[in-house]
């Protein structure tokens, strides 16, 4: 059993609290994706758990065992680094052999585990070359390696793909889960990149400040953010906010400022009723703003923009819009002939907005 | 284009004088071993006309040569083993602690390379004297071990912070200890800095001849430099024949250890400099 508990974490640098409040569990054989800008905390939790920062209050347990105190080569982990961290003077069989000479294995055992590894990740032929002579991806594969050699309990896994290029980073990001498919084992994986969370993780967590903002299944993030930091660090491009007053009208409730108007579903109808007349941020995904106007007249769904720039990224394109005083973004398909500084309609559908209370930021739904 | 081509060329042409200049020396001394002393007076820039070894025989067989020689590579080996162990160990550690202390101490190491030796010789002997090690191989080895340590301790510190913390941590996790991440993992990049460090200081000590004249006395203790000087150069006259012989014996495991080691110290004073 390899779960990891974090229970009522803290860690503090002198006066800096880098983390509080840390709960969680991570379930047998889990991808779990600690995701956040720098500075939240996410390399430090990861640290933790591998023995390198010191826990300043609360427990870590592997399985049942507390490892708090535990010695990090006796907590059965493995850790895959940034940049690497392969020895330069050591040929890549000597660097993936290192950990098992360390547990004093015999040569035969060593010899068979490095190569079943090595014929894992597709490196038997670098063995006796030094990782000077290998490139990004190999080098990457070759601390992959030296990891699984040890098959250990947790997989602790620190930006692993962020020195590779963007094209290799995409095939590494397709092996890595190939990997963890096949290995059946816990991993923890630390990024900034929201993409490689959603595409990686089992369940995503995203971190800010020290403070765990929202746990669960990348696609449940994506669509129900608890709050304006997820919304906003979720999801490429990023969601539009635009701040609102909620105005009763024929027994509806409209979202309503310059130049955008959305009437709120029944459901958020519901939610919101105390709310009348009082600002609130309201959240649209770029790839929700729709063209099909009969739809958002009929509904009351309307933007009126000016168009300021036009991107075209192939298949899509993605406009920058002016809506009175805001900014705001759309992805539309690259068929309707966007033209740059006129005027444009959009509409959107009552259920894709995400309304979210005007102090503290928090998700209404 | 053209004149960067001159340039090369002049610089070229300069350095190959300098280096027949430097050279010349090594070819007088290696030449006068086998001329008697004689020759060795009158026709010291000739070569030789038959090979005479008489010299070679008259030291080895006269003098406590092989004892010298002995205390002089016990000498050097210890201290620049120590200074290495030593050196290394500290600048590690003083790299990689993050503390105001570790700062303090090495700003104090670089301060003492500016003191020159003799400014501390007469306090060093009294102190030496007080410690029962005068006269003593151990008591020398001590004193240029703590004389080399702060370059060395300089140098290696530069180097360790080039080195990624996180291979440490990796080793850590991977089940080292202390002590063998970093002979395993640490020591062995450091080599260019290490080399380095062999060269200029085995230099140094092999050479040195203030220190050991100062501090040991007795026969039985006496270095190659010493030895060589109040055996065959005195008040009442030089044998220069067998001077000249002793003193090239002498310096053949320096140009030997220095041909081995050149490569690295080239590396070494390169990658020091740049951090690489």
């Amino acid at each position: 059993m390899a779960c990891v508990s974090f229970r009522n974490v803290r860690k503090d640098y002198g006066e800096v609290k880098c983390i509080h409040d840390f709960n969680l569990e991570i379930y047998d054989r889990e991808f779990v994706v600690f995701v956040g800008p720098s500075g939240c905390g996410k390399s430090t939790a990861l640290r933790m758990v591998a023995g390198l920062e010191e826990i300043t209050e609360g427990d870590i347990f592997i399985g049942d065992v507390r490892i708090n105190d535990v010695k990090p080569k006796n907590r059965n982990i493995a850790m895959v680094f940034q940049n690497y961290a392969l020895y330069p003077h050591m040929t890549v069989y000597d660097n993936m052999a290192f950990p098992l000479k360390m547990q004093k294995k015999n040569k035969r055992e060593i010899e068979e585990r490095v190569k079943s590894a090595a014929k894992i990740l597709g490196i038997e032929e670098y063995l006796h070359r030094k990782p000077k002579a290998l490139s990004g991806g190999q080098r990457q594969r070759v601390a992959l390696g030296r990891a699984i050699v040890r098959e250990p309990n947790v997989f602790l896994m620190d930006e692993p793909l962020s020195n590779l290029d963007a094209k290799l980073r995409v095939q590494m990001r397709l092996e890595l889960k190939e990997l963890h498919r096949r290995l059946q084992t816990t991993i923890i994986y630390v990024t900034h990149d929201q993409i490689e969370a959603m595409t990686l993780g089992d369940r995503v967590v995203v971190l800010k400040d020290g403070l765990i903002q929202q746990v669960g299944k990348p696609y449940e993030i994506y669509q129900k953010p608890q709050n304006v930091f997820v919304a906003g660090f979720l999801g490429s491009p990023t969601m539009n906010f635009i701040r609102c007053q909620l105005i009763s009208e024929n027994n509806e409730l409209h979202a309503k400022t310059q130049g955008f108007s959305g009437k709120l579903s029944n459901e958020q109808k519901e939610k919101l009723k105390e709310y009348k007349e009082k600002d609130i941020v309201v959240g649209i995904r770029p790839e929700n703003i729709l063209f099909n106007l009969e739809e958002g007249i009929k509904y009351g769904n309307l933007i009126n923009a000016n168009v300021d720039v036009a991107e075209l990224v192939g298949a899509d394109t993605f406009i920058h819009l002016k809506t009175g005083a805001q900014s705001i973004s759309a992805l539309v398909k690259s068929d309707y002939g966007i033209i740059e500084e006129k005027p444009i309609q959009l509409t959107f559908k009552s259920e894709s907005l995400h309304l979210f209370d005007i102090n503290t930021e928090k998700a209404f739904l | 284009m053209r004149r960067d081509k001159l340039a090369k060329n002049v610089v070229g042409i300069f350095m190959g004088i300098v280096s027949i200049a430097w050279f010349f020396p090594i070819y007088f001394m290696f030449i006068n071993t086998f001329k008697p002393l004689k020759d060795v007076v009158l026709n010291t820039a000739v070569f030789p006309e038959s090979f005479y070894f008489g010299s070679y025989v008259t030291i080895w067989e006269n003098t406590p040569y092989l004892l010298m020689f002995k205390n002089s590579f016990i000498i050097t080996f210890f201290s620049v083993l120590g200074i290495v162990i030593f050196g290394s160990m500290a600048g590690y550690k003083l790299a990689r602690a993050n503390s105001k202390w570790a700062y303090f101490l090495i700003m104090y190491f670089i301060l003492t390379l500016i003191i020159p030796f003799q400014a501390v010789m007469i306090p060093l002997v009294k102190i030496m004297n007080n410690f029962n090690l005068i006269d003593s191989i151990i008591g020398i080895i001590l004193v240029y071990i703590a004389f080399g340590s702060p370059l060395a301790i300089f140098l290696y510190h530069g180097a360790v912070k080039a080195i990624p913390k996180s291979l440490e941590e990796s080793a850590t996790i991977d089940g080292a200890g202390p002590y063998r991440t970093f002979f395993k993992v640490i020591f062995p990049l450091l080599t260019p800095i290490t080399s380095t460090v062999v060269i200029l200081q085995t230099l140094y000590i092999w050479n040195d001849f203030l220190l050991p004249l100062i501090t040991l006395q007795s026969t039985a203790n006496q270095t190659l430099p010493l030895g060589t000087t109040a055996l065959f150069f005195g008040q009442y006259g030089n044998k220069w024949d067998l001077g000249i012989t002793a003193i090239f014996m002498a310096s053949l495991p320096m140009i030997i250890l220095y041909m081995i080691m050149q490569k690295y110290i080239i590396k070494g004073i390169v990658s020091g400099a740049t951090k690489g």
